[in-house]
C-alpha cells in the first residue's frame, strides 16, 4: 500500500491492484489540482521510487478511473522540492517495503522541516491550508496504514505528520480513547475535530456503536460505494463520507479483534463446534460457569481433606463438568448448625468413623434430629473455623456448605451412582440406608 | 426471531446485536472484573472476550493445581476409603 495524493488529499493505494483505492482518499482543492496536472510528471527526488510508482499510478488510473495520475506527479513535485533529504535516507528501507522500520528512523526534527516545506511554494499555497485541515486524516491514515502495510515514499511524509499530529493532540485523544487501547484509533479520534460539524460527540458515539454493532459483517460493501460517490460529488460530502471511511475502517478492525478472541475462545471450550456466535458465547457462560463450580468443588475437597468431609459426593460434578448439575439445590440440605467432627490431625484418622453421607440434598426435617443426637460440638465447631480458613474461596458457599456438614458421627455412605442420578434419589431409601448405616457399628 | 429481520444486511451473521450485547453482559457478569471504579457500559467486547479467554485459562490452570494436590492428597489415605473414591471423582 502507499499513500499518495489525490485530489488533495492522501489516498492510500495499493502499488499492485487497486485493493482499497478508495479507502483513504482525501481531497484537494482544485487549484493545487491543476498547478499538480500542471506539474512535470518526472521523477525529482528519488527516481527509483518514484518512477516504479508513476508506472504503478499510471496503471492504477487507468482500471479505476480516477484522478491518481496527478497522485504520482503531485507526489514526485512534493518529494522532490523537500522530502529528498528524508527520502533518500529512506528509500533503500522504503523500497524493500519493510512496514514499520522506517518508523522510528525518523528524526524528530525533521517532522517540523516537512511541514514548513509545504508552505514554501506558491502553488502550495492553497494546498498548505489544506493540508493542515487535511493534516489529521493525513495522519490518520498514515499511522492507520503504516502499521498495517508497507511503507511506501509518501510514508515519510506521511508518517511526519502523524508523529507531529500525535504529540499535538494527544491531551485530546486520550481522554477519548480510554476505552480503545490500539492506538490507531486514537489517531481516527484526532481525525474526529476536523468533522465535529456532522459527528457531534464522535468518540462516544463511535465507540458506543462499535460496541453494539458487532456483528456487521456485510459492512465491508459500503466502503467501496461511499467512495464512488465521494469523488462524484463535491468536497463537502468527502468529509462526511470520510468519517464514514474512518468508521468503518476502525469498525472492520474492531470486528476482526473481536472475532478472532471468538476464535481463541472456542478453542479453549472443549466440544465446542457451534459457527455462530451467540450459540457460542452461550455455551462459553456455560462452560464458564461449570468451571467455577468445579474449582469451588475441588479447592473444598482439598482443603476438607485432611479432615473426613462428609457428603461431598453428591456435590461432585462426576460426569461432564458438573454440567448435569448446574445448580446445587444449598438450602435444601441440613439446617442444623452442627459440624463434622473432622477436625484435622491426630484423633481422627482414616480408621476411624467417618461422619455420615448425607444422600439427597431433599432428606427433610428426621435427619437433622439425628445429628442433633449424635453431635459434638467442640469438634464441630474447631472443624467449622477451619473450614472457614482453608476455603477462603468460596465465600458464598460456606454458610451452606457448614449447613449441610452438620453430620458429626453419622456413618459413611457412599455411593458414586446416586450421586449422578441425585435429582432421581429417594429420600426413603437414602434414609434407610443411613439408619441401617448408622445402626450397625452403634 | 424477529431480530432476524434487522440484521438481513448484516449477511452471514442472524445474530442480532443486542443478542450479543446482551450475552457479553452475562460473561462480563461472571468475570472476577474490577467492578469498583470502571464503568461498565465502557468495556468493549473485545475486550470482554479476552477477560474470559485469561479466565478460562486462569480456571483450567487452578483445576490442574488442584487435580495435582488432590492426587497427592490421595496417595496419603486408604485407597479403599470413601474418601479416596470422592477424591478420585473430583479429579476426574
Amino acid at each position: 500500500m502507499e499513500l499518495l495524493w489525490q485530489d488533495g488529499q492522501v489516498v492510500v493505494k495499493s502499488q499492485r491492484s487497486p485493493r482499497k483505492p478508495h479507502d483513504h482518499s482525501v481531497n484537494l482543492s482544485p487549484s493545487v489540482a491543476a498547478a499538480v496536472r500542471g506539474g512535470s510528471p518526472a521523477p525529482v527526488g528519488d527516481p527509483l521510487l518514484l518512477q516504479h510508482h508513476h508506472q504503478q499510478q499510471l496503471e492504477d488510473a487507468v482500471n479505476n478511473n480516477h484522478l491518481f495520475i496527478q497522485e504520482d506527479e503531485m507526489s514526485s513535485w512534493l518529494f522532490s522540492d523537500f522530502c529528498s533529504d528524508l527520502l533518500l535516507p529512506s528509500a533503500p528501507v522504503v523500497t524493500s517495503s519493510v512496514p514499520s522500520c522506517p518508523l522510528p528512523a525518523l528524526p524528530p526534527p525533521k517532522r517540523l522541516d516537512s511541514f514548513g516545506h509545504f508552505s514554501r511554494p506558491n502553488p502550495l499555497a492553497d494546498e498548505a491550508t489544506v493540508v493542515d485541515s487535511s493534516d489529521t486524516p493525513m495522519a490518520t491514515r498514515a499511522s492507520e496504514d503504516a502499521t498495517r502495510v508497507g511503507a511506501q515514499f509518501a510514508s515519510p511524509v506521511v508518517r511526519a505528520a502523524s508523529s507531529r499530529d500525535q504529540a499535538g493532540t494527544s491531551p485530546s485523544s486520550a481522554s477519548s480513547a480510554s476505552a480503545d487501547p490500539i492506538p490507531s484509533t486514537k489517531t481516527e479520534d484526532v481525525a474526529c475535530p476536523p468533522k465535529v460539524a456532522e459527528d457531534g460527540a464522535p468518540e462516544e458515539r463511535k465507540r458506543k456503536a462499535r460496541d453494539c454493532d458487532w456483528s456487521n459483517d456485510g459492512e465491508d460493501v459500503e466502503p467501496v460505494l461511499n467512495d464512488d460517490k465521494r469523488v462524484s460529488r463535491g468536497s463537502s460530502s468527502t468529509k462526511r463520507s470520510r468519517a464514514a471511511e474512518v468508521h468503518n475502517q476502525s469498525e472492520r478492525r474492531r470486528r476482526d479483534r473481536i472475532n478472532e478472541k471468538m476464535r481463541a475462545l472456542q478453542e479453549l471450550i472443549p466440544h465446542c463446534n457451534k459457527a455462530d456466535k451467540a450459540s457460542m458465547l452461550d455455551e462459553a457462560i456455560g462452560y464458564l460457569k461449570s468451571l467455577q463450580m468445579q474449582v469451588q468443588m475441588m479447592s473444598m475437597g482439598c482443603g476438607m481433606m485432611p479432615m473426613m468431609f462428609p457428603g461431598m459426593q453428591q456435590y461432585i460434578p462426576h460426569t461432564g463438568m458438573g454440567m448435569n448439575r448446574p445448580m446445587i439445590p444449598f438450602p435444601n440440605v441440613f439446617n442444623s448448625s452442627t459440624l463434622p467432627t473432622a477436625s484435622v490431625g491426630p484423633h481422627m484418622g482414616p480408621g476411624s468413623r467417618f461422619p455420615a453421607f448425607q444422600m439427597s440434598p431433599r432428606i427433610p426435617a428426621p435427619d437433622p434430629s439425628r445429628i442433633l443426637h449424635s453431635s459434638q460440638s467442640d469438634a464441630t465447631l474447631s472443624s467449622s473455623s477451619l473450614q472457614n480458613s482453608n476455603l477462603p474461596r468460596m465465600p458464598g458457599f460456606m454458610d451452606p456448605y457448614q449447613n449441610f456438614f452438620g453430620l458429626p458421627h453419622m456413618h459413611f455412605h457412599f455411593q458414586l451412582s446416586q450421586a449422578s442420578t441425585s435429582s432421581s434419589a429417594k429420600p426413603t431409601t437414602s434414609k434407610a440406608g443411613e439408619t441401617s448405616q448408622k445402626e450397625s457399628p452403634d | 426471531m424477529s431480530s432476524r429481520s434487522r440484521s438481513s444486511r448484516q449477511g452471514s451473521s442472524r445474530i442480532s446485536d443486542d443478542q450479543i450485547v446482551d450475552l457479553v453482559s452475562k460473561l462480563r457478569s461472571l468475570l472476577p472484573e474490577i467492578r469498583n471504579g470502571r464503568r461498565s457500559d465502557k468495556v468493549s467486547a473485545s475486550k470482554v472476550l479476552q477477560e474470559t479467554c485469561n479466565y478460562i485459562r486462569n480456571l483450567h490452570q487452578e483445576v490442574d493445581d488442584l487435580s495435582e494436590r488432590l492426587s497427592q492428597l490421595l496417595q496419603t489415605i486408604d485407597p479403599d476409603s470413601a474418601e479416596a473414591s470422592i477424591i478420585r471423582s473430583l479429579i476426574m
